[in-house]
């Protein structure tokens, strides 16, 4: 990210070195830089369904992902199945209800997410299309103040 | 004198409050904030021009007066915390490249990422200077809905980071394409009401004009925004022959004469450009073209516009394409070879609750001289429509199977 930045930086300066260059650097994260989770949504049945090397495909379909993106994935994990979930519902007494399973029983269930950091949407959308789901689709979420 | 700067500060909020709004949108990096300072700017325009006269660029002076405002309100902002992230700015190197600030703000309002009724709330408030309650009632909705529809959308802009900027080269064909799907519905929602005691809401229709013109002289080198405007231009010059003493009348009926000529000749001389693409407004402005050329309804070229629903049925699909395909085919190979065609439309699930599907199989059918059936599928038009200007006319259209 510094890099291409500070390339970007550079081009708008003519190439011209520039000693300060990181206080642009930091003016612009801060003013434009903002993180966003990418959350996949799947249908789990369908991957139940799907042969193993489907899965494998989609497993390296994922690494190569996080190769051309290194500079904007700030994080991400696969989840373990909805079975494996586990709700907690405040009572609105001070207390809790705990429950097995998803807080809303859905179809598509998130199995996996990115963090990412982009300039704008725009730019986010164009990484998020990219985040392999062939059993659903992914769900874009800004962090509240650029997180 | 007092009317006449009344006066100058209303054309200049017919003709100017995109530019200003989009300027000072820019400076402000806020859209509340920029759209107080331009109403701002307005009201003191009133009192001012009153004393020191109508400026020579009005426009220019209420950019100075809200972007200034904008300026020292940011400044006295900085302390306090705020509520919302400012709007994204353009790169230096893009704002050089387009320095008309009104595609940012267009571009802005006409995300794919805001909702699709959002968009066009958005584009009426901020381009056209709407207010919320003129937009409530041009959509039948209440006013606090309508507010809120709008806050939600500018929440959205701010909160997720859509910019305020041109789109990247290689996003700029589907987002232009996305505007002028807006500046177009615009256009229908006035063209045609869905519901409602006028079939048309000419306000509307007028600005999706204006808005097209706009979209036209902003992207010169567009030639689906030369389609949208030639297409709008070509359809709204029949708008006074389609209604008659309240009802409505179809194009076979319609008095030419009461086309209007200037609107013709300004949308065909668009059209040679908007084809050049074969974009779909393209496709949909040559349509109207071979209507408007023909000197009276035998005169139509039914082969050419059958061809033309042939492209855009094999490349945008849809109900309204499918159908009014099957009329012109009726005019080329006859109304049983339509009507065979409708049939199988009719299977297809998309087309079996159109509204228009029963009202096309009733003319087609009526046509055959098949009158008892053509008396019942104008009954069954008749429980899909709201419109009471398209009731009256299935109404007068049944009776004549009566008869």
């Amino acid at each position: 990210m510094v890099a291409k930045l500070v390339g970007g930086v550079l081009s708008i300066l003519g190439g011209a070195v520039h000693r300060e260059w990181w206080k642009l650097f930091e003016d612009r994260e801060v003013s434009t830089m903002g993180k966003y989770l990418v959350m996949i949504y799947d249908d789990e049945a369908k991957w139940a369904a799907a042969d193993p090397s489907v899965m494998e495909r989609n497993h390296l379909n994922h690494q190569a992902f996080v190769a051309a993106n290194a500079g904007a994935v700030v994080g991400g994990a696969q989840l373990g199945e909805s079975p494996t979930a586990t709700s907690i519902r405040s009572d609105g007494n001070g207390g809790y209800v705990v429950t097995d399973g998803t807080f809303a029983e859905t179809k598509e269930v998130m199995g996996g997410y990115y963090l990412i950091e982009a300039a704008d949407l725009d730019e986010a959308l164009a990484i998020a299309k990219q985040v392999p789901s062939p059993m659903g689709g992914v769900e874009v979420r800004p962090l509240v103040n650029g997180g | 004198m007092a009317d006449t700067v009344a006066e100058a500060v209303a054309a200049a909020h017919s003709t100017e409050w995109a530019a200003v709004l989009a300027a000072t949108a820019r400076v402000a990096a806020d859209l509340d904030l920029a759209e107080d300072c331009v109403q701002d700017a307005y009201a003191k325009a009133l009192t001012h021009w009153r004393e020191q006269g109508v400026p020579r660029r009005p426009g220019a002076w209420l950019t100075t007066v809200a972007t200034r405002r904008a300026l020292e309100l940011r400044r006295r902002d900085g302390v306090v915390r705020r509520k919302l992230p400012l709007l994204i700015p353009d790169t230096p190197a893009s704002v050089g490249v387009f320095p008309d600030d009104r595609l940012r703000l267009v571009f802005t309002c006409c995300h794919p990422a805001l909702a699709p009724e959002a968009r066009i709330a958005l584009t009426l408030r901020l381009v056209c200077g709407l207010t919320s309650g003129e937009i409530a009632k041009a959509f039948l909705v209440k006013e606090t809905a309508m507010q809120a529809r709008i806050t939600r959308a500018k929440h959205k802009i701010s909160q997720s980071g859509i910019s305020y900027r041109i789109p990247r080269p290689e996003e700029l064909p589907e987002r232009i394409q996305a505007v002028l799907d807006v500046v177009h519905l615009v256009y229908t929602a006035g063209h045609t009401a869905a519901d409602g005691p006028e079939l048309t809401r000419p306000e509307l229709s007028r600005r999706g004009i204006d808005l097209a013109r706009m979209m036209r002289l902003l992207l010169p080198d567009s030639a689906e925004a030369a389609g949208l405007l030639a297409l709008l231009l070509l359809t709204e010059a029949r708008r006074d022959a389609r209604v008659s003493g309240g009802q409505m009348v179809l194009m076979e009926d319609q008095d030419r004469s009461l086309w209007d000529r200037a609107l013709i000749a300004e949308g065909l001389a668009l059209v040679p450009e908007a084809v050049r693409a074969a974009g779909r407004f393209g496709v949909l402005a040559a349509i109207a073209a071979v209507h408007a050329e023909a000197e009276r309804w035998e005169d139509t070229d039914w082969p050419e516009i059958l061809g033309l629903y042939d492209v855009l049925l094999a490349r945008w699909p849809s109900p309204v394409v499918a159908l009014n395909r099957v009329v012109a085919l009726s005019y080329v190979a006859g109304p049983d070879a339509a009507l065979a065609e409708l049939a199988e439309l009719a299977d297809g699930p998309a087309l079996a609750t159109y509204p228009y599907l029963a009202s096309t199989r009733a003319e087609l059918l009526w046509r055959t001289g098949r009158v008892e059936e053509a008396r019942a599928a104008y009954d069954e038009a008749l429980a899909f429509t709201g419109n009471p200007v398209e009731v009256a006319f299935l109404q007068a259209r049944r009776l004549r199977t009566s008869s």
